[in-house]
C-alpha cells in the first residue's frame, strides 16, 4: 500500500458506462481496445479462469490481484505452424500442445516466452509422454526459470511444478545461466508510462480543439460546488462542456454535474488516491471529448498524490478555500508548484475567519513565483467575472483546430 | 506521491529490460531520485517489496541515489542548490526560486546475476 495514502489496487478502478469494454495502453504507446464477454471475468482476477474474452491487439496486459502484470499473448504461433494456446494463473500458467495435451509451468518474470529460435526442447509431461517442441522466439535466449543456483552439468534438467509433477527439457547449449553478477544499464523515467498515455491524450485534445483542465484540491474545499456554478455560468456561451468526476467511490459527484444538464463521466478510482493518463482515456472512451469545447476533469480530492500525474490537460486550476488556512502552499508544496492557477474559493468567508489573503498569496509565490491567484465564492459567485474571464482568454489561447478527425484520433 | 504506483512502474521497467537475458535473479535496482521529487523513499521501498512479489524483481533490493534539488534565484541571480521547494535561496534569502531541477525519478541500472 501506498505509505502516503494507502492507495494501489489497480484492479477497483471503475469507469461508468465502460460495461466490458476497455482500453489498455501497451508499451509502445499505441492502445488496445478490448471486451471481456463473459461476466465475472475481469482484470485483477487471479482466477486463471476461460473466461471468453477478445482482444484486438495481440499482445496485452493483466493486472493480477497481487498488483502485479502480465503481459502475454494468447497465441503463439510455432515453427511447424502450429498454435500454442494458453493461459494464465498468476505466473503459472498452462500450455495446450498440437496434440491436445497440457503442461502446466510458471515463469519466474510474469511469462516471457524467449525461447531460442531454433532451439527445440523437450517437455516430460506427468504420464511420462516426452513432447518435443520449439517457439519461435526472435533469437532470444531463454528466460530464467525461477531458481537457478548456478551453470547445468547437463543440458537436460528439470523443474518441479506446483502440483508435484516435474518438467525436464533441454537447453542444447553452454553458458546459459551465469551466477556472477552484472549490471544492466536501464535509464528509464519511472513516470514515462503515465507520460506517454498523457501525450497521446494531449494529442486527441490538440485534434479536436478541447480546451481541458485538471482541477484539483483537499476534500472540502468546495471544488464540486465551484464547477456546477461554473458549468451554469458557461452553458449560455454555447460551448460544448464535460466533466471527468475522479473519486474513490459513489457518483455522488458526477450526479451533481448532471443535475446542470452537463455530462460527466464518473471515474472510481477504488483505493487510488489519484486519477492517471490512463483512466482518462478509459473515460474518454465512454464519451468523447467535446469538440471545440471545455473538458473539466475533477481529480480525486488530494493535495498530494494528483501533483505528479500528467492526464494530458492544458492548465492544472489548484483550488484552496479559506477554511484551510493560509498555510496549505507551504505544507503542501509540490501541489501548488505545479498549478498554473490557484483559486481561492469560500473568499465570502474571509472576515469571519480573519483569513490573511496576503500570506496566502506569499505562500503561493513562494512555492510557485508564475502561478495566478484568484479570490472567488462557489456560494456567492464573487470573484466568478474574474475566473470566467480568465478561462475564456485561456480557452481561446489554445491552437484552433479544424474539426475533429475521424478514425485517427479515436482510442481504439 | 503516489509511491505504490511509482513501485509497480519501476517493476513494470525492470520487467520490460530484463526480458530474454539470461539470469538467474534481479539482486538490485539502482534508482535516481531527486530531493525534489516528492517521493518517499520508505514508502517507495515497501511499495516496491509488494510489488516485486512473484516478478523477476522478487527480492531485489532497491539502491536509491539522491540528487540535489537546483534553482535559479531570482533575488541574486545565482545558480543554487535546495532541499525543498519551500527553501530559501541559501545566498541571498530571497524567496524568489525557480526550480530548475532535482525532481527525476529514474531506473538507471540493474544488477543481476
Amino acid at each position: 500500500m501506498c505509505g502516503t495514502c494507502g492507495c494501489a489496487d489497480e484492479a477497483s478502478i471503475t469507469i461508468d458506462g465502460e460495461g466490458g469494454e476497455h482500453v489498455h495502453v501497451l508499451a509502445d504507446g499505441s492502445t488496445v481496445r478490448h471486451r471481456h464477454e463473459a461476466a465475472g471475468h475481469a482484470h485483477g482476477e487471479a482466477d486463471g479462469s476461460t473466461a471468453t474474452h477478445q482482444h484486438e491487439g495481440a499482445e496485452h496486459v493483466h493486472v493480477l490481484a497481487d498488483g502485479s502484470t502480465v503481459r502475454h499473448r494468447h497465441v503463439h504461433a510455432l515453427a511447424d505452424g502450429s498454435t500454442v494456446q494458453h493461459q494464465h494463473e498468476a505466473a503459472e500458467h498452462v500450455h495446450v500442445l498440437a496434440d491436445g495435451s497440457t503442461v502446466r509451468h510458471r515463469h519466474d518474470d510474469g511469462h516471457s516466452h524467449a525461447h531460442v529460435t531454433d532451439e527445440a526442447h523437450e517437455h516430460l509431461l506427468p504420464d511420462g509422454r516426452v513432447i518435443r517442441h520449439s517457439h519461435e522466439g526472435g533469437g532470444q535466449p531463454h528466460p530464467a526459470h525461477g531458481v537457478v543456483t548456478g551453470h547445468h552439468a547437463a543440458a537436460s534438467h528439470t523443474h518441479p511444478l506446483a502440483d508435484g509433477s516435474t518438467v525436464t527439457h533441454h537447453h542444447g547449449h553452454d553458458g546459459l545461466h551465469p551466477t556472477e553478477a552484472r549490471r544492466i544499464a536501464v535509464e528509464q523515467d519511472v513516470m514515462a508510462k503515465n507520460d506517454r498515455a498523457a501525450s497521446l491524450n494531449r494529442t486527441r485534445f490538440e485534434a479536436t480543439g478541447t480546451f481541458v483542465l485538471n482541477l484539483m484540491s483537499s476534500p472540502g474545499s468546495g471544488k464540486t460546488t465551484l464547477l456546477v456554478r461554473t458549468l451554469d455560468a458557461l452553458k449560455a456561451g454555447g460551448k460544448p462542456l464535460m466533466v471527468i468526476e475522479g473519486d474513490q467511490q459513489t457518483s455522488l459527484d458526477a450526479e451533481r454535474i448532471r443535475a446542470t444538464g452537463v455530462t460527466a463521466v464518473q471515474v472510481n478510482t477504488g483505493k487510488g488516491c489519484h486519477l492517471d493518463a490512463e483512466m482518462v482515456m478509459r473515460a474518454l472512451a465512454r464519451k468523447p471529448a467535446p469538440a471545440q469545447g471545455l473538458l473539466f476533469v475533477e481529480n480525486v480530492g488530494n493535495l498530494v498524490c494528483p501533483a505528479g500525474f500528467d492526464l494530458g490537460e492544458a492548465k492544472k486550476v489548484v483550488i484552496a478555500s479559506v477554511t484551510e488556512g493560509e498555510e496549505k502552499p507551504l505544507k503542501y508544496p509540490d501541489m501548488f508548484a505545479v498549478a498554473d492557477l490557484v483559486l481561492l474559493n469560500k473568499v465570502d468567508l474571509v472576515a469571519a475567519l480573519e483569513f490573511d489573503l496576503a500570506a496566502l498569496e506569499r505562500n503561493v509565490r513562494k512555492v510557485n513565483p508564475r502561478a495566478k491567484v484568484l479570490h472567488v465564492s462557489a456560494r456567492t459567485g464573487q470573484g466568478f467575472d474574474a475566473w470566467l474571464s480568465w478561462l475564456a482568454e485561456q480557452s481561446a489561447a489554445r491552437p484552433a483546430t479544424a474539426a475533429p478527425r475521424s478514425a485517427e484520433v479515436q482510442v481504439r | 506521491m503516489h509511491e505504490v504506483a511509482l513501485a509497480q512502474s519501476i517493476v513494470d521497467i525492470v520487467r520490460e529490460q530484463t526480458k530474454g537475458q539470461r539470469f538467474g535473479a534481479v539482486k538490485r535496482v539502482f534508482l535516481r531520485i531527486g530531493a525534489l521529487a516528492s517521493v518517499e523513499p520508505e514508502a517507495l521501498v515497501f511499495g516496491f517489496d509488494s510489488a516485486a512479489r512473484g516478478t523477476v524483481a522478487d527480492g531485489a533490493r532497491l539502491e536509491i541515489e539522491r540528487t540535489p534539488g537546483t534553482a535559479f534565484c531570482a533575488g541574486c541571480g545565482r545558480d543554487v542548490q535546495v532541499a525543498a521547494r519551500v527553501d530559501d535561496c541559501p545566498a541571498c534569502g530571497s524567496a524568489q526560486l525557480l526550480m530548475t531541477g532535482g525532481d527525476e525519478l529514474r531506473v538507471t541500472e540493474l544488477e543481476v546475476a
